[in-house]
This record gives structure tokens, sequence and C-alpha cells, in this order.
């Protein structure tokens, strides 16, 4: 769908809002057009989730959603601030602060321990270890890995990563929770948990979702469903 | 304010990537620092030899060979005052320690016993040179015999050896002197041999005969009478204040420093130490390059930690200062080790070098010249700061090289590259 109706309606209260937004990407020569003239807004407080085939754009879309990347024409504004005029000092700390992020894989930092992992977007933004240790925690606890705390990704299940990546994506009390698959790469049983974890969380902590899934049973769990399509988004009834 | 540069958080999470037990790839830091360790304690023992020998040769030269100063020409062809009269003057000088007349000139030496010959130099110095407490007297070991005496001369080792000759042997000297009819002729006389003595400076030692003054004087040409003047530590290497004193007193004579003297060998030295400074330069690069490519290596293993830390909001610079002190704390403790292992060495040479001696010895059942050298180091300690600077500015420069090249990518472009 393509048209000057911003697709999730009433932008002036959105939290998120994608107006004419293009990506393409340079592929030797080519030149790969990923999304083109994308408009898309996602109220505060709402769950949507973007589903698609493979390479129609949609970890594209989270990616400017985040920060993450920049659009090459159109602006991708985040309560009323166009992501690509900010610098990187800027840019970082809204990603900080405003973003938590779940990513499928790549999601723990290897050489620091579960607590460690979820402290560290705190101790970025320069809030003293005890207070954060506290707060990391208590979040640990509620995923039930306080036994796991000190351990470290690699003694982890893939499970037990990605729920220490939802704490830390908790952690500096962002609005936005961006989640790239994040069953993607887990079993149906860790896969059920974590679905649930995360809506439960996201509910509970009145925080506004934007989740890429393949699976319809999960995407269907959120308040809307998207379909990314030749380079354009459509609301899925 | 979030991802700010915060050294304390930066600091943290550089020593968990550089040292953690945690570490997967704690190895390859203690692989980067064991080289760095390893060339800054190769370069502090070659510095301090290097040092230690150059200082010890030109010591030498200064005391055995060329004294201080010379004062050519001293008379200035009057004869109102005599040679003692001027020493007088010149011993009243406040920075001058001793002064010496003494007279160089070239001979044949024959030894008619063992019937070899060879040239060599004179030296016509006062009785009383060999009681003074000079700089000579120290670099001088009298392995036989006695000092030159009216009736003896003495030899230096290599030369005795050359010449074949033994203490008592009667020698011929012949040296050229004004003639009648002639400028110069040849001019034979005996002399015994005395004595023989070792400087530890081979020239000096292989081609010089120390005669007694009172004796040869009359002899040898007494108007090519030079002093030799030994001065106080402050003026030794830096003389002009006295050259221009002596001047004062003595208009027409010609003074030389002893860089002058031995001008040749002292640029010889210049150069070796250049070419020495040229070839730790290098070895600086090695470093530069091992450092770069540690670097290099961290940040490749470490960039899925990069993408990962600049997602959850650190910034660019903030994630450059971590990998940067990283590799400046690797430098740090490689080079403190390198320096303590460099000062162990430098201070035990004399210890190591007889011991490795003595494990070749029982090998090869020979002893190495070289390793039974007497070495001695001298430790110059801005020399290992500018080392220790200079290794430190080449590991900013380079890890900031290799962060900032990552770093240019956006998070999610690491990522896909990942």
């Amino acid at each position: 769908m393509n048209s000057n109706q911003t697709i999730g309606a009433e932008t002036d209260k959105a939290l998120l809002v994608f107006k004419q937004v293009s990506k393409e990407y340079a592929s030797g020569e080519k030149r790969l057009m990923i999304l083109e003239g994308l408009d898309f807004s996602l109220q505060n407080g709402s769950s949507v989730a973007i589903t698609g085939k493979s390479g129609s754009g949609k970890s594209t879309m989270l990616n400017l959603a985040g920060g993450l990347d920049i659009p090459t024409s159109g602006s991708v504004v985040f309560l009323g601030r166009n992501l690509a005029g900010m610098g990187d000092r800027e840019l970082s700390a809204f990603r900080n602060r405003h973003i938590g992020f779940v990513f499928q894989s790549h999601i723990l930092l290897d050489d620091f321990s579960a607590l460690e992992n979820v402290c560290i977007p705190s101790l970025i933004h320069g809030e003293p270890l005890p207070v954060v240790r506290d707060r990391a925690s208590r979040l640990l606890s509620r995923v039930g890995l306080e036994d796991r705390i000190n351990h470290f990704p690699q003694k982890l299940s893939g499970g037990e990563r990605q729920r220490v990546a939802i704490c830390r994506a908790l952690i500096n009390n962002p609005p936005l929770i961006i989640a790239d698959e994040p069953t993607g790469s887990l079993d149906e049983e860790a896969a059920s948990h974590i679905e649930n974890l995360l809506m439960d969380m996201v509910r509970e902590e009145g925080k506004t979702l934007l989740l890429v899934t393949h699976d319809m049973q999960f995407a269907k769990r959120c308040g809307s469903v998207y379909l990314l399509h030749n380079r354009n988004i459509e609301e899925l009834s | 304010m979030s991802g700010g540069l915060r050294i304390p958080f930066a600091g943290w999470l550089s020593w968990r990537y550089a040292f953690s037990r945690s570490n997967r790839h704690r190895t390859a830091s203690f692989v980067i620092m064991l080289g760095i360790a390893v060339g800054m304690a190769a370069i502090i023992t070659i510095l301090s030899l290097m040092d230690s020998l150059q200082a010890d040769l030109l010591d030498q030269i200064k005391s055995v060979e060329s004294f201080h100063l010379q004062v050519e020409n001293i008379t200035g062809g009057s004869t109102s005052q005599t040679v003692a009269q001027i020493v007088e003057v010149l011993e009243e000088l406040p920075f001058v320690e001793s002064v010496v007349p003494f007279i160089d000139t070239k001979i044949l030496v024959q030894n008619r016993s063992s019937n070899r010959s060879t040239t060599a130099r004179l030296r016509v110095i006062p009785e009383q040179f060999w009681q003074m407490d000079t700089p000579f007297k120290h670099q001088l070991v009298s392995i036989a015999g006695n000092p030159p005496s009216e009736v003896s001369i003495s030899l230096g080792y290599y030369l005795y050896s050359s010449l074949a000759s033994r203490i008592g042997d009667n020698l011929d000297i012949t040296l050229l002197r004004p003639g009648k009819t002639a400028v110069l002729a040849p001019f034979t006389l005996s002399v015994t041999v005395g004595g023989l003595f070792q400087t530890g400076l081979s020239d000096f030692d292989s081609n010089t005969v120390f005669a007694d003054y009172s004796a040869f004087s009359a002899i040898v040409e007494a108007d090519k009478v030079v002093l030799g003047l030994y001065l106080d530590e402050q003026h030794m290497d830096n003389s002009q204040i006295v050259i221009k004193s002596i001047k004062e007193r003595l208009p027409e004579a010609r003074v030389k420093t002893w860089q002058q003297l031995n001008n040749a060998f002292y640029s010889a030295l210049i150069l070796e130490k250049t070419i020495m400074y040229l070839f730790l330069f290098f070895m600086f690069i090695i470093i530069g390059v091992n450092i770069k490519n540690a670097t290099s290596r961290l940040l490749f293993v470490k960039k899925r930690e990069v993408a990962i830390l600049r997602a959850i909001g650190a910034e660019r610079r903030m994630t450059s200062s971590v990998f940067i002190l990283q590799a400046l704390m690797i430098a740090a403790v490689g080079q403190t080790v390198g320096i303590a292992t460099g000062l162990a060495i430098s201070t035990n040479i004399g210890k190591i070098l007889p011991w490795l001696n003595d494990v070749q010895y029982h090998i090869t059942h020979k002893n190495s010249p070289l390793l039974m050298y007497p070495f001695k180091t001298t430790v110059d300690g801005w020399e290992i700061l500018a080392v220790v600077l200079f290794v430190f500015s080449i590991t900013v420069f380079f890890a900031f090289i290799g962060s900032h090249r990552l770093l240019k990518k956006e998070p999610m472009e690491i990522l896909y590259h990942e």
C-alpha cells in the first residue's frame, strides 16, 4: 500500500512515525531498493507485529525505527524528533533511553555475566552500579533467572539468553521495545515461554511493542498485524 | 546524558576485554603483551649495553690517548717562559686538574734478539706522571717491570708481544731529528725494556712506547712539547671556557679538544649511535605494526560486541575509548614487564654472560671471548621514558585508526557483515 494517508493513523499522538521512508542498499554497482515511500505510525502503548517474506525489509524497518540505520529518503520521527537529524551523541542517547532491543541472535556480550549484561545500558547512561545491580537482579528474578545471574552467556541456554536480553531491553524503562524475531532461533517450548514472557512484561510495564516475526500465532497476540510486501506495508485484518 | 565518555565504565569494559578470565580472546592479549615485553626488554638491554660501551670507550680515549685538551706551540717561538713555568700558569686555572708536558714522535723499533721490528709512537713524559692521580692512572695496568726511567722504557702489551721482547731486552729505536747537512736525519739509540703496561685501548697498547722526559727531551725535538690537560668533570666534554682562559694566557698557543684530536673516531661513534637509534626505530616500527595488527585483531573479534554496545546506546567516542584503553592496558602491562626484565638483565649482565659462557663451555669446551668480555651497562632513565612514550603513542595511534575504521559503520552494518 502506498498512500498519502499514514498507516496506523492518528500521527499527532503517535510514538513513532515513518513518513515516505525509502531505503536502498548498494550491492556492487546495483542499487537494491528495500523500502519505498513507506508511511507508518505506531501509537503509544500499542503492540504491533510485522510479518513478511524473508528479504521483504522487516529487519530494515526495525533498524530504521530504532535509529540503527538511516533512511535513504523520507523521515523516521520519534516523539516529534526526526532521527536522521540527530548526531551520534544524541542518537546514542535516544537508543539508550527510548528503545529496548531484543534481537534474534547476537544478543549478549560474551565477556559479561547475565547480571552485567542487563546492567550495561544503565551503566552507559551513567547510573551508579549498586542501584543498577538491584534493578537488574529484580528483573532477572522476574524472568526466573535468579539462580543464573552470575552465569556467562556460554553457560546459558538459548531461551535463558533471550530472557536476559528482554531484561536488558527493559532496564532503562524505555517506552518502545523493538523485537526482531525474538523466538526465531529457539525450540518450540522455549519460544512459547519467551512469547509469553515478552507479551506479559510489555503489557505489565505498559510498553509499546514493535515486533517482527514469521510466526503468525505469535503475531496475532499483538494488537495489530502488518504485512511488508513489495517494499511497502499493509495492515492485515 | 547518555553514552558520554565515562572513563571508569570504559576502563571496566577494557579491562574485561583485555584480561578477564571469562574472555575467550585473553590468550591474544597475553601474546601481544609478551611481544611488547620482549621488545622493551631487548631495547633496554641493547641501549644500556651500547651506552655503556660507548661511554667506556670515550673515557679510555680521553684518559689514555689524548687527554681532555692538548696545548701546542706553547712558547710561541719565544724562550721567555720555560715549559715548567707555563705548566704552573695552566695548573692555576680552576677547572684544570693536572697538566702534563709530553712529546709524541714516530719511531722505528727493532728487537735484534728476536729480529723483529715495527713502527711505533714514542711518548716522552715526565717520571712524576706515573705517580700523579690522573684518569690515565685509573685506566693503566702495569703488567710487569717498572715505569720508564732515565735508563729504561715501557712498552704497551701488544707492542711487547709483536716484538717478542722480554723485560731487560735491548731495543734499537730510530727517530728523525734535525740533521747537520739535512733537514731531518735518522738517529738511532739503544734502550732497555724496563716494563710493560696495558690500558684497555688496544690501539694504544699496540703502538706506544713510553720514555722518560728528562732523559729523552734533549734527544727528540724539545720545541715539539705539547701540554696534556686533564679537566674537571664539568668541563671535560665542554671546554670552551677553558680554551678561552688558556688563549688569554698563551695567545700563540693552539688548543685542541679531545673531540678534535679524535675527530674520525668520534664521528664514527656518533655514526654508530645514529645507526643504533635507526635500528631501534625499526624495532619500534615492528612493535608498532605488532600493536596495529593486535588492535585490528582485537577489534575484529569484538566487532559483534561493538555493534551491540552501539545499539544499546554507547557513543562512537566511548566505544572507541574502550578499545584504545584496552590497547593501552595491554601496552602498559607489556611495557612494565619489559622494563623490569630489561633492567634485571642490564644490571645483572656481569653475572648472566659468564653463566652463559659456563654453559657453552660445558658443551663446546671452549670459552667465548664475547661472553667473557667484562660488559658494563648504563641505564639512561630518559631513554627508557622516551621509548615508553613512543610505544604508548603508537599504541594510541594504531588503536584509534583501527577502531575509527570499524566505528565509521552503522551498528547494523557491522552485524550484517558478521
